[in-house]
């Protein structure tokens, strides 16, 4: 299940994709681009920004998102995010995947905004109907085969959607610690390494909170669902 | 294995991170438990919902937003990089900026000030043991007048 989710970083920069033998691996190759592509960031160079940009968007919106609970807060964090990794791109030294640098970029930030939103009273999630239209009108409102499993009556997309928007509620009702991990591991699809790397935990830590996480979402699933 | 342990292991046996024997153990436990059974199904269900969310996207002006974010910030207007690999930090920029103002200011403003007055003139007249401020000039006093 984990880390099929992150494709190689695509360069749409002609001086991305450098000239390799053939021997090398997609993931090699990939490997390459990236480091390439972030030796340009540190230069300051544009491009290279936007691509990077472009190229992780999604998956730390996302996230955010899946964090967070509100769009708007997601988007304005999601681009504090980026803003970040181009002022401190001389601090990624290359010891990690730039993606778990940046995923750590994004926890920060995540956390930093949920404390300034408790420290004002402001609720995280929206209501559920609202986030329901709004995956409705981004197009997002078709589910998954497997998300038509969990709920009885398969053909209803209304019915996916509540459940998408009775999920986000249900984790932001949540530790935000379990919420992260289950964000981290059960959404974005990073493996257990990436995730102690991200979180500064150790693995076991990882492993016993992420079961109690899943544990406290489908009991509340679960009430919703009798 | 005992029930206790089993419920433990399941979410790392969803997530294939048991060993081959670990599992073996749990899957003979599972067949003859149907509330670890009930429960194994649950988890699944839940894990199988969660990853098939679809992902959000999020605007489709975002790196516009990112840049101006940048600009507004200042930062991008400025490249310290000078052709090296890594940017240099504002902060050194700004040091080495305010030391050469510095080095200027001495250069520029105290040191001509100091060739300019120097020294006063160490007297070697015959009065120079005379006071030298004698004070104010009595009323019978000659003043010189601009």
């Amino acid at each position: 299940m984990p880390s099929s989710k992150d494709p190689p970083p695509a360069s749409t920069d002609k001086d991305a994709a450098p000239p390799l033998g053939e021997a090398l691996t997609d993931a090699e190759r990939a490997k390459v681009q990236e480091r390439r592509l972030v030796r340009r960031l540190r230069r300051g160079d544009q491009r290279a920004f936007a691509t990077i940009v472009r190229t992780y968007q999604q998956r730390v919106f996302n996230m955010v998102f899946r964090f967070l609970g509100n769009r708007e807060e997601a988007e304005d964090v999601a681009q504090d995010v980026f803003v970040t990794v181009y002022q401190s791109a001389a601090n990624f030294r290359g010891d990690s995947k730039f993606s778990t640098w940046l995923y750590r970029v994004t926890v920060n930030h995540c956390k930093n905004r949920l404390k300034y939103l408790k420290r004002r009273g402001r609720h995280m999630g929206r209501p559920l109907d609202e986030i329901a239209e709004h995956q409705m009108a981004q197009g997002s409102g078709e589910t998954q085969p497997a998300f038509h499993a969990a709920i009885p009556r398969p053909d209803d997309l209304a019915q996916g959607r509540q459940l998408e928007a009775l999920i986000q509620r249900e984790m932001a009702k949540m530790d935000e610690d379990h919420r992260l991990l289950l964000v981290l591991r059960d959404i974005q699809g990073l493996s257990y390494q990436e995730m102690a790397e991200v979180t500064g935990l150790n693995v076991g830590t990882i492993k016993s909170r992420l079961h109690r996480a899943r544990l406290a979402l489908k009991e509340a699933l679960a009430r919703h669902m009798q | 294995m005992d029930h206790q342990r089993a419920q433990e292991l399941l979410s790392d046996y969803l997530d294939g991170e048991l060993s081959g024997e670990s599992a073996a153990e749990l899957e003979q436990h599972l067949e003859g438990c149907e509330e670890c059974q009930v429960e194994v199904e649950s988890l699944r269900e839940t894990l199988s919902v969660l990853g098939g969310l679809k992902p959000v996207e999020p605007s489709p002006d975002f790196l516009q937003q990112v840049n101006q974010k940048l600009r507004r910030r200042g930062k991008s207007a400025f490249d310290f990089s000078f052709g090296l690999d890594r940017k240099i930090p504002f902060e050194a920029v700004s040091m080495v900026l305010l030391g050469i103002l510095l080095a200027l200011y001495l250069l520029l403003v105290v040191l001509p000030k100091e060739r300019v007055d120097p020294d006063p003139p160490v007297r070697t007249r015959p009065d120079a043991g005379a006071p030298m401020n004698p004070g104010p000039p009595g009323p019978g006093s000659r003043t010189m007048k601009p």
